[in-house]
């Protein structure tokens, strides 16, 4: 009992990620996410995609943040364009798409890394 | 009823006549105000969310055990909103699957996109929405679906309609919010994850239980060994949690590899009209997981898996039985905190599927009792439903030791709780009397008849 207890305790060790739904998370405009921690406002300056040894980041400021915030973003991190202020169906984007001045929603996947879960860009 | 309100300084001087009966205005007595979960319920059924005619209800279906099984699927009219695709032209290619539908009851989602609709589906069975107060939690947060990321925003129960309206509801592939579809407001998520944390059990089981029947309790003792049927581990007390002694107090639901993808000549494979994709289970890319459902409510709703690949209970026991198991990373996680698979011979196969078969009818009987009991304090519109409903809890618990042929005697007293449930002048104290004696036939020793 002991040897099936420790052995699948440490197997479900690694079974601790985040269980939203990315998919349909696409389509759904910003700031009406159920529940999700995000952030609103304005890209302070185009991303740049990061050298090999560094992080690539995203500053905004908003009204929660007067100051300015940044996040990571990750290879895991996606990218949505919303589209439905105009009728038309949201697309999968990518860092090109997030240019200065342009609002977007950012999930908060880790606090304390302030890794992105998702960002969703106004076009 | 004619209404009148009456004011002024005749009320006052009707209000001395009619002392402490007496009211100023005369009004129908108020009914009380529904509950969350109830107007949940209302939304559940009849809320369509501007979409293409479809409700949670729609796949979700209250006779049908909150699932959909192929049988159902059948007795269905042609223009039902379940077969949208076959209908609305903007839904022909890339919503559903509806051979699969038809056939074995398969719902397409693209849990991995909707980039590349034609090549990037899965298709998935329709689970249950009962016993979900037992079933969600885990130490990594909710787990919802089949592959536990089925909600988007939090991922939680709550959030899960918003993601079900854009994948299921939608008018056309667009899926563009207020023109396809309006997503739920935060009051009607509010309602809805009441009505359906009210659904089936609000607990686990505490086993063992003590059954009648001695393959039941064989199969029970089975289904409890660690080192022989091992069930006990990942269904605990036949729900949907890990066993807390080996996962630790908070583990909840969990999620594993189980191999049911491996299994060779699954119904949709055959049928191939699409060819199913192989799923992969939580997250993008998905990790082949797939999370553990309750066990409790097993015998009447298959087909079983997230595939439907299974039709009936013997086989989905004897599936742990199997290579697909045994080679899957779950069944080797076994192997090598144990030394062995999982290895079960017909007769105990039949065991542990007559203990699930027996818990089932029991929790039948409980919803039936508690569909009579509530049918007397609602309104007469909705009293003949909750009877129909706990008629069909009846006739589940009969089908589901019928087909095994358990506890005949039981069997008996669940036909009368049937028939005292039916017509307009039903007797529900007989039905419930009825029900109570199933119950105890179920759970206490046989005595042989007096002489």
């Amino acid at each position: 009992m002991r040897t099936i207890t420790l052995a699948l305790v440490s197997a479900m060790a690694a079974a601790g990620a985040a269980a939203a739904q990315q998919a349909t998370e696409q389509y759904i405009p910003i700031g009406q996410s159920p529940g999700a921690r995000t952030m609103q406002g304005e890209i302070s300056s185009a991303v740049e995609p990061a050298s090999a040894s560094g992080q690539t980041t995203i500053a905004m400021t908003s009204e929660a943040a007067p100051g300015g915030v940044s996040y990571v973003v990750g290879p895991r991190t996606r990218i949505y364009i919303d589209n439905s202020a105009r009728g038309q169906p949201s697309t999968m984007g990518a860092l090109a798409d997030l240019q200065a001045g342009r609002h977007i929603e950012v999930a908060i996947a880790d606090a304390e890394a302030g890794a992105a879960l998702w960002i969703k860009v106004r076009p | 009823m004619r209404v009148e309100k009456i004011s002024g300084p005749r009320c006052a001087v009707m209000g001395l006549i009619m002392g402490l009966l007496g009211a100023c205005t005369a009004q129908p007595a108020p009914s009380a105000p529904p509950t969350l979960a109830e107007r949940g319920r209302e939304i559940f059924f009849t809320e369509t969310f501007n979409g293409n005619g479809r409700t949670c209800g729609t796949c979700h279906r209250a006779e049908d055990n909150f699932g959909l099984t192929p049988n159902f699927i059948a007795s269905l009219p042609a223009d039902d909103p379940l077969f949208v695709a076959e209908i609305n032209a903007a839904l022909v290619r890339g919503f559903e699957a509806p051979r699969q539908m038809r056939a074995n009851g398969l719902i397409r989602e693209n849990l991995d996109g909707f980039e590349d609709l034609d090549n990037k589906f899965v298709l998935r069975g329709v689970p249950h929405t009962l016993a979900l107060r037992t079933s969600v939690a885990s130490a990594a947060g909710p787990r919802t679906g089949w592959s536990g990321d089925g909600a988007p925003g939090d991922g939680s129960l709550r959030a899960f309609a918003t993601g079900a309206v854009i994948q299921h509801f939608t008018r056309s592939l667009n899926r563009v919010a207020g023109a396809d579809f309006r997503l739920p407001t935060d009051a009607e998520l509010d309602a809805l994850e009441a009505f359906l944390l009210s659904l089936g059990r609000q607990q686990d089981l505490t086993l063992p239980l003590p059954f009648a029947d001695a393959t039941a309790a064989r199969g029970q003792l089975l289904f409890l060994d660690n080192n022989v049927g091992r069930c006990n581990v990942c269904h605990f007390n036949a729900g949907a949690n890990g066993d807390p002694a080996i996962f630790g107090a908070n583990a909840g639901n969990l999620s594993f590899d189980t191999g049911v993808e491996n299994l060779p000549d699954g119904p949709g494979a055959l049928l191939g009209d699409p060819t199913p994709p192989r799923d992969d289970g939580f997250g993008i890319p998905g990790d082949g997981t797939f999370n553990t459902p309750p066990l409790v409510e097993a015998a009447d709703t298959g087909p079983f898996f997230h595939n439907n690949s299974v039709s009936t209970l013997e086989v989905a026991v004897g599936f742990y039985d199997g290579d697909a198991f045994n080679s899957s990373p779950a069944g080797q996680l076994i192997r090598q905190a144990t030394g062995s698979g999982i290895e079960l011979d017909a007769t105990e196969i039949q065991a542990i599927a007559a203990f699930l078969r027996v818990i089932n009818a029991l929790e039948n009987i409980r919803q039936a009792e508690s569909y009579l009991t509530s049918a007397g304090a609602v309104r007469r519109e909705q009293r003949g439903e909750r009877l129909a409903l706990a008629r069909e809890e009846t006739q589940d618990a009969l089908d589901v030791l019928a087909a095994a042929s358990l506890n005949g005697d039981a069997q008996g007293d669940l036909r009368q709780a049937r028939h005292l449930s039916s017509g307009h002048r039903a007797n529900v104290d007989g039905a419930l009397a009825a029900l109570q004696r199933a119950r105890g036939r179920l759970l206490a020793p046989s005595q042989p008849a007096p002489r």
